[in-house]
């Protein structure tokens, strides 16, 4: 079996990216892989938790139907439960204003310098996405 | 087992992913991987003018750590940027045979 690690540089909306690391890893994690992902740049931006809007969104069924494609926390918290290791960098977090919120369950704060380093150790395989 | 890394950065400098690249390729060349670092397309930008004092020191810290910089030749040229014209000395020019046996050789190879 193998350990991929994915450095992960979109975010969950600007293209498909993001969403095909998860299923690549959802994937690799049912055939008995070992899965590291990296969030760096835009890609952190999916390392936090949702902040749901209380009030009345002004969407309606369709287009609440089509964004709900986009978001990837559920999926990214399920990856983690598998045993995926998914870090984030708090330097990229820190541009976009995030830095302080909370993380998924299973995300880990991090840093280019320990936390991919830490991850090519024992990968097989590593590439960027984004 | 991952025992070099390959950074290509195509972004110019301005593009967040560059600084990135240029970032990762330090983290790895000091984490104990040999990296080579290669600008292409727009990313030979990043290797002249004024460039953002923390893309500079990142770089010179990166050769300075015995990283191998390189940058496609065809980009330079494509862009009217003479090699004599980098700011850092040591560039390696590369042909895009260079370029895919770079890509052979690397470990593991990370577009930025």
């Amino acid at each position: 079996m193998a350990t991929i690690t994915i450095t992960l540089l979109s975010g969950a909306v600007e293209n498909e990216n993001a969403d095909f690391a998860l299923r690549l890893s959802r994937a690799a994690l049912a055939k008995g892989h070992k899965v590291n992902i990296f969030l760096f740049g835009n890609g952190c931006n999916l390392a936090n938790k949702e902040v749901p809007y209380s009030g009345d969104r002004g969407m309606n069924e369709a287009l609440t139907a089509f964004m709900d494609t986009f978001r990837l926390s559920a999926r990214l918290e399920e990856l983690t439960s598998q045993g995926a290791e998914v870090a984030t960098c708090h330097t990229t977090e820190y541009a976009r204003g995030t830095e302080g919120c909370a993380y998924l369950d299973g995300v880990e704060r991090g840093n280019v310098g320990s936390s991919l380093t830490k991850f090519l150790i024992n990968s097989d395989v590593a590439f960027t996405l984004g | 087992m991952i025992n070099n890394v390959g950074i290509i950065v195509r972004r110019p400098v301005g593009d967040e992913r560059a600084t990135l690249g240029i970032r990762t390729a330090y983290a790895t060349q000091v984490g104990g991987y040999p990296t080579c670092l290669v600008l292409l397309e727009d990313g030979v930008y990043c290797l002249v003018g004024a460039l953002p004092e923390y893309d500079r020191n990142m770089i010179n810290m990166f050769q300075e750590n015995e990283g191998r910089l390189a940058c496609l030749g065809e980009s330079l040229e494509a862009r009217g940027i003479s090699p004599e014209k980098l700011s850092f000395s040591g560039v390696e020019i590369l042909d895009r045979d260079d370029l895919a046996e770079l890509a052979e050789d690397s470990d593991s190879l990370n577009l930025f």
